[in-house]
């Protein structure tokens, strides 16, 4: 059984230690095909094609969406990437 | 133009006109990655900012992955002009060969072509944008190598493995 005060321990562990989460955003282009952003999706995530086909049209109809989070190192390769295959990328704090 | 899918990757065949403009784009993207780019505004578009609401981080960003990524897409127009320049040597070696249909083997080297094509379009749709009324010729260029682009893609579309 929990006490109160390890109750509260533990809840104040889970603030401090709670990393900040971060985005790759990718950003919709004039130049880019609706095909090859999918195939980078795949290619490059291993996301499922019906994956990669909706986190691709979220950036066709709303303009962005999130294709990753973790930390910012890990979402910095991302966008590193991205921008080799030609995408918009960007990086970000989770909102 | 039409693209075909061979045991060795893909081939894409064309007459020579269509492989000269693909040279001369590449020569020109390979030159303009030499050249830096200080100053030009093909720069912000090939290397977008990966922190647009933060210079400070957009620029240490910038300073760490920039000069791979002009490796890496240097790399991808030195394929292509390889890939092409080839066909031109077998071209000037047999007088029995029908010039405006050879195949230029793109390979498995697809992702590099698919990336030099997003580059080239990106460069191309800017000058479009800034010549006054448009450019035909450019327009056409660049919606030719959205085609091109597609054909690939389409043509190498099983080689990649689908994670679902």
């Amino acid at each position: 059984m929990t006490t109160t005060l390890e109750q509260l321990d533990s809840d104040q562990q889970l603030q401090v230690g709670s990393p900040i989460l971060w985005q790759t955003v990718v950003w919709d282009d004039p130049v880019n095909l609706m095909t090859y952003v999918t195939r980078v999706f795949r290619s490059y995530f291993g996301y499922s094609r019906a994956e990669a086909e909706r986190l691709m049209l979220l950036v066709h109809h709303e303009g962005r969406a999130v294709v990753a989070s973790g930390n910012r190192e890990e979402m910095e390769r991302h966008v590193q990437a991205l921008h080799g295959y030609g995408l918009l990328a960007t990086v970000s704090k989770e909102q | 133009m039409h693209i075909t899918r061979e045991s060795g990757g893909v081939g894409l065949t064309c007459a020579e006109g269509e492989r000269e403009l693909i040279l001369v784009f590449a020569a020109q993207l390979n030159e303009t990655l030499v050249s830096g780019m200080h100053g030009d505004p093909a720069r912000e578009l090939l290397f977008p900012s990966a922190y647009p609401d933060d210079p400070v981080e957009a620029e240490q960003f910038s300073r760490y992955t920039h000069d791979a990524l002009v490796a890496t897409k240097r790399a991808a127009a030195l394929e292509v002009i390889k890939a092409l320049l080839a066909v031109r040597n077998i071209d000037s070696d047999n007088e029995n060969v029908d010039i405006n249909n050879m195949v230029v083997n793109i390979g498995t080297n697809i992702w590099q072509w698919l990336t030099f094509l997003t580059d080239v379009r990106r460069v191309l749709s800017q000058r479009i944008a800034d010549a006054e009324g448009g450019d035909e010729s450019l327009q056409e260029a660049f919606d030719w190598f959205g085609i091109l682009h597609e054909g690939i893609l389409a043509a190498s579309d099983d080689s990649v493995s689908d994670a679902s």
